[in-house]
């Protein structure tokens, strides 16, 4: 078949497809796409939810809970290891009790940070340190004053 | 609503036309009409973009020729033994001279015809069919002479068919 004939058949074979196929509308071939994009939105929503709710729920149970256990902390050496020099007296109970009723007394200091090998001075108040509790609250004294 | 309408025209003025390619290139009108469907449908989902691109007919055929491929991929293997001696399922109101053009459009491979519909059915010249199937022109033009080489033979074996069968009859 020469050049010319090819074309010829080819267009005559692709009118008759045209005119026998079955075509949609277009508004129907438009409401079919509005409906598949609806559904495509539908579902990347979704799969967006659930993988924000799963990137929430790992950072939750990453997260450590109230009563678990603490990170350890250094324990502070013993304050009669940090106080060498002037040890209290045999006689006297404490440095606090040897204060008099209505002399003004320096506040109490918070701890030092806990350094290796650091030195606490002898006046500062030595809270008795734990690693279960550091927030504790100095202990209260013996007497209030003006008792 | 002004893209609808402009939608409506393009799709009224060549969706025919395009199955009628489609269906050249295909060889199976349910395929093509499967395949040109979906290409409008995808062509709707993107109107503003193919609206403002060179030829929307061109995109059109050229997205309804990928999806009668992918579908081609699906579905060969399934279909294979089915077609193998099976007459052609849409031959109803053709001529002979079309069943057997048809026949050997079936028979050389899919690049090979895809470009001899391109430029003997739609018109383009080499350097377009080379932009819309993104392969050089050398390799278009290759196809070309191979497609129509090898569709000759088809058809002058369907030709010699027919003779011997009205002798014979």
């Amino acid at each position: 078949m020469a050049e010319q004939n090819l074309s010829g058949g080819l267009t005559a074979l692709a009118e008759h497809a045209g005119r026998t196929g079955r075509m949609a509308v277009a508004a129907d071939v438009r409401a079919r796409s509005d409906r598949r994009r609806r559904r495509r939105y539908a579902a990347s929503a979704g799969l967006g939810l659930v993988v924000a709710a799963a990137f929430g729920a790992g950072i939750a149970l990453g997260q450590p809970r109230a009563g678990d256990e603490r990170p350890v902390v250094p324990q502070a050496p013993a304050a009669s290891q940090l106080v060498p020099a002037s040890p209290p007296s045999p006689g006297s109970p404490s440095t606090a009790v040897s204060i008099p009723p209505g002399v003004p007394r320096s506040p109490i200091k918070a701890p030092p940070p806990e350094y290796p090998g650091a030195t606490v001075p002898a006046t500062t108040y030595q809270a008795p340190l734990s690693p279960g509790a550091p927030d504790q609250p100095p202990p209260t004294l013996p007497f209030a004053p003006g008792s | 609503m002004r893209d609808a309408r402009e939608f409506d025209a393009f799709y009224v003025a060549s969706s025919r036309r395009v199955l009628g390619q489609l269906y050249a290139i295909t060889g199976d009108r349910a395929e093509a009409e499967d395949a040109v469907a979906e290409a409008y449908l995808r062509a709707w989902d993107r109107w503003g973009t193919v609206r403002d691109c060179g030829s929307p007919e061109a995109w059109v055929r050229q997205v309804a020729y990928r999806a009668a491929v992918s579908s081609w991929r699906k579905a060969v293997n399934r279909l294979r033994a089915h077609h193998r001696d099976a007459a052609p399922p849409d031959a109803d109101g053709l001529s002979p001279d079309h069943v057997a053009l048809v026949h050997a459009l079936r028979q050389i491979p899919v690049d090979q015809r895809r470009v001899i519909v391109l430029h003997h059915l739609v018109g383009l010249s080499v350097d377009e069919i080379a932009a819309e199937v993104d392969a050089p022109a050398g390799t278009v033009k290759a196809r070309l002479a191979r497609g129509r080489k090898a569709l000759a033979v088809h058809l002058m074996d369907t030709e010699e068919y027919a003779v011997g069968a009205n002798r014979h009859g």
